[in-house]
């Protein structure tokens, strides 16, 4: 190399240097779009120091005096890249949608001071290692108060840290894990309690009947609810066999493991893992001609799950997913749904976008809004995480949290986040999806069997 | 400007501080690295997770560049160290407790068990060379990842208990100042072995079996002691690293462990520049590791990255760019680009 290039090379280790230093004095954040935008607060990734000083400021100087508006920022933890992004997307899509709406609408806490959500998104791809990362990156250097999450290996990991730094975690995780965990929240009931309601179904349709388990053996998520599914159909007399399936299958993955379940001569099977595995497990069942009906848990079946599976009539009544709640489109007028379609108008999402994934996104974002609403401005500055979390398990044994009709009247209380137990069995007809329930699970304590086998 | 060899004795000349200006860099860098917790947590997350990076990165720079025994199984043998710490604080809790403090304790062990794998995974050196030896040792990352994933932690989640991370009141859990503190004086006192044992008689035998081990054996080096001790040293460093990665996370699975960090720690090494075993790391470290943390929330915050495989993608194409670059165009890496440029400033402005 010349010497130009050296002193060339020189420089930009120099330049490096400079622009980590300036990244770690946490000026330069954001993306210098973001930083210049005049609504910084509803911009993606905005990160404008003054803003995100301003609470700690009130907090310590002017405890007297009431602030006119706080702004607390929050972390968006979403996957759009990895194996879970064919729901991640919509997730993160309906989350963004709820923050920028709330924020539009005003969030007000009980004192009547208006309260803006700084959100700041990050993809970590399915990666709990990267989560870690953004997690610390969150805590450390935004400071924030509540995190709006993804998957189950990464916020069960993630649980004890969020309890320790007080930082209330609200995931599209349902893991019953999680359930027990003093910072962690859903609106819905747990993946064990779901599926329970599934293999309820599968024995009123069929008694004595047999189950395949298709799941992902190596993924949290897939693995979760398989205990209290087995506890379950013990008790309802079902036979039971697994069957592994990967999450981010192959149709020759689904192939080989709809061929290894027809083995066993299912009447039913379940499907553990998110929609781009188990439509192609029924693509497959439809290729092999078993007539089993598949259930997939709630991540596993939307409204795109007959078409991407192909023939949508050959596997009419055939598949079916779980479901806390009834599916946008369905419920249009309905109160809390209503709120759903006004913000994607307002924000120019189509109304075909505001799906069952949107509406998980939007309403993990609501639960943090309905914590907000239900602390005073002072406890929050003081108390941050440890306020929303408090808000929230006062619906324990004060008023329930509801969100519009979305979901039943939810209570939170200390030590057991179950909000509710109901789910609804959705089912494919050939031409439309019919719910049927809901259905509370009897008999067995789905969440206990759950934590008891993976010993918590 | 010293002009000739003043050294009268041999340990001035093998010190490590021989000029004024090591002594003024010492004095800046430990002040630098004194005062850095001031600079808030963030910025000492990043350091500790770059020092931890540094251990098992000088610890495959030994393998790698001072003995040439290629190595793609660092990653796991990071992994190794982490799950000593945890399984055996596991096994303490479900028998009698968790005495105080013993995570601490339990680095040096988690060094010896990784040095113990490290010894298994070098095995296949003794016949094999190159492409062929990294081959051999990706298969061993696919072992111990297969372990990981089946036998050692089948829940892809193990928890490192506070009790076991606090000592005399200090908690050494996940980014505090006392694990920064402890984490830079670990990899310092790592780094300063490391570098002795570069002169030492061992680090000599190395680098002849890397040279030639044909012509090593001639002069009398036992070739496969040397290589197994090469890979139980890197190894031994990779443990060390992963018990410190145990106590920074608190909570790990496999995950953390994968070929991907194996890649990235060599890429550590080779970019930062493979014949230095300290310098180069070091500079490996703050390019690939901590660079990519602060780059990475500019690339994530980018429109349209999802689409293309998230963040990770760019990662990969910046990496596999950086690497192909430096191996193409200086096979020094970082530190043959400083070499030149202090060449530069040495005789500038009359440089000819």
């Amino acid at each position: 190399m010349s010497r130009a290039a050296a002193i060339g090379a020189a420089i930009v280790i120099i330049i490096i240097v400079a622009a980590a230093a300036y990244m770690v004095a946490g000026k330069g954040a954001a993306s210098p779009t973001a930083t210049a935008s005049p609504t910084a607060a509803a911009s993606p990734t905005a990160a404008s120091p003054t803003q995100t000083a301003s609470p700690t400021q009130a907090a310590g100087g002017s405890a007297a005096s009431k602030p006119k508006e706080i702004t607390i920022p929050v972390g968006l933890l979403v996957d759009l890249s990895g194996p879970t992004s064919g729901v991640g997307r919509g997730y993160a899509r309906g989350a963004v949608a709820a923050f920028k709406y709330f924020n539009e609408k005003g969030i007000y806490t009980k004192d009547g001071v208006r309260v803006k959500l700084e959100y700041y998104e990050r993809d970590y791809g399915y990666n709990p290692t990267r989560a870690v990362q953004y997690y610390k990156e969150f805590r450390d250097k935004y400071h924030v108060y509540a995190i709006v999450g993804w998957g189950t290996a990464d916020t069960e990991k993630l649980s004890t840290q969020t309890a320790k730094d007080k930082i209330l975690y609200i995931s599209a995780s349902y893991s019953a894990v999680l359930v027990t965990r003093p910072y962690n929240f859903f609106p819905a009931p747990d993946y064990s309690t779901q599926a329970c309601a599934a293999v309820t179904w599968m024995a009123q349709r069929k008694p004595h009947g047999t189950l395949v388990l298709l799941y992902d053996h190596r993924v949290e998520y897939s693995k979760s609810p398989i205990p209290a599914i087995k506890a379950m159909a013990k008790k309802l007399g079902l036979k039971v066999y697994e069957v592994d399936l990967p999450l981010a299958a192959t149709d020759a993955d689904a192939e080989a493991a709809i061929q290894k379940a027809m083995q066993y001569h299912p009447d039913f099977l379940w499907c553990g893992n998110t929609i781009s595995s188990c439509s192609r497990a029924a693509k497959a069942m439809a290729k092999y001609g078993l007539k089993a009906v598949m259930v997939a848990n709630v991540w596993g079946f939307d409204e795109r799950f007959p078409s991407l599976a192909g023939a949508p009539e050959k596997l009419a009544n055939l598949v079916a997913g779980v479901s806390p709640w009834k599916w946008p489109e369905y419920m249009k007028d309905k109160p809390g749904y209503r709120e759903l379609y006004e913000a994607a108008r307002m924000l120019g999402i189509p109304e075909k976008d505001v799906n069952l994934r949107f509406m998980q996104g939007f309403i993990n974002v609501w639960l943090l809004v309905k914590a907000i609403e239900r602390t005073d401005s002072k406890t929050l500055l003081q108390k941050k995480g440890e306020a929303l979390k408090e808000a929230l398990e006062s619906s324990c044994n004060g008023e329930p949290i509801k969100l519009g009709d979305i979901t039943p009247p939810m209570r939170y209380c200390p030590g057991n986040h179950l909000p509710f137990r109901s789910s609804y069995i959705v089912v494919w007809n050939g031409k439309d999806f019919v719910f049927e329930g809901p259905i509370t699970p009897k008999g067995v304590d789905c969440v206990k069997a759950t934590l008891k086998a993976s010993g918590g | 400007m010293p002009a000739g060899v003043f050294k009268e004795r041999y340990s001035q000349l093998m010190a490590h501080l021989r000029y004024p200006i090591h002594w003024a860099g010492l004095v800046a860098g430990l002040a630098l690295l004194l005062a850095l917790p001031l600079a808030g947590s963030y910025a000492m997350s990043l350091a500790i997770d770059a020092a931890i990076f540094f251990v098992a990165a000088v610890g495959l720079a030994v393998t790698t560049g001072l003995a040439g025994q290629i190595s793609l199984a660092q990653g796991a043998l990071l992994g190794v160290g982490a799950y000593t710490v945890a399984k055996t604080l596991e096994f303490l809790a479900a028998h009698g407790g968790v005495p105080e403090g013993s995570a601490l304790l339990l680095i040096p062990a988690a060094g010896l068990v990784a040095a113990a794998v490290g010894l298994l995974v070098g095995l296949p050196s003794f016949k094999l060379k190159g492409y062929y030896l990294a081959m051999a040792s990706i298969a061993a990352q696919a072992v111990l990842m297969y372990l990981f994933q089946r036998v050692i932690d089948p829940n892809q989640g193990v928890t490192v208990p506070d009790k076991a991370m606090t000592l005399g009141g200090l908690y050494f859990g996940g980014g505090g100042a006392a694990l920064y503190y402890l984490t830079i004086g670990v990899a310092a006192v790592m780094a300063l072995v490391a570098a002795n044992i570069g002169r030492s008689s061992i680090g000599r035998a190395f680098k002849a079996v890397r040279d030639n081990d044909v012509s090593a054996s001639i002069v009398g080096i036992d070739v496969a002691k040397a290589k197994a001790l090469a890979f139980a040293v890197g190894a031994f460093y990779a443990g060390v690293a992963g018990a410190l990665y145990a106590l920074y996370n608190i909570s790990f699975g496999w995950d953390a462990f994968g070929l991907d960090t194996s890649i990235e720690l060599l890429a550590i090494v080779l970019v930062g520049g493979a014949s230095r075993i300290i310098w180069g790391p070091l500079l490996g470290v703050l390019l690939l590791h901590t660079g990519w943390s602060l780059l990475d929330d500019v690339v994530s915050g980018l429109p349209g990255v999802g689409l293309i495989g998230g963040a990770d993608t760019v990662k990969y194409l910046v990496f596999g760019l950086l690497v192909a670059g430096f191996v193409v165009g200086e096979p020094d890496g970082l530190v043959g680009v400083l070499r030149r440029v202090k060449e530069y400033f040495r005789l500038w402005p009359f440089s000819y």
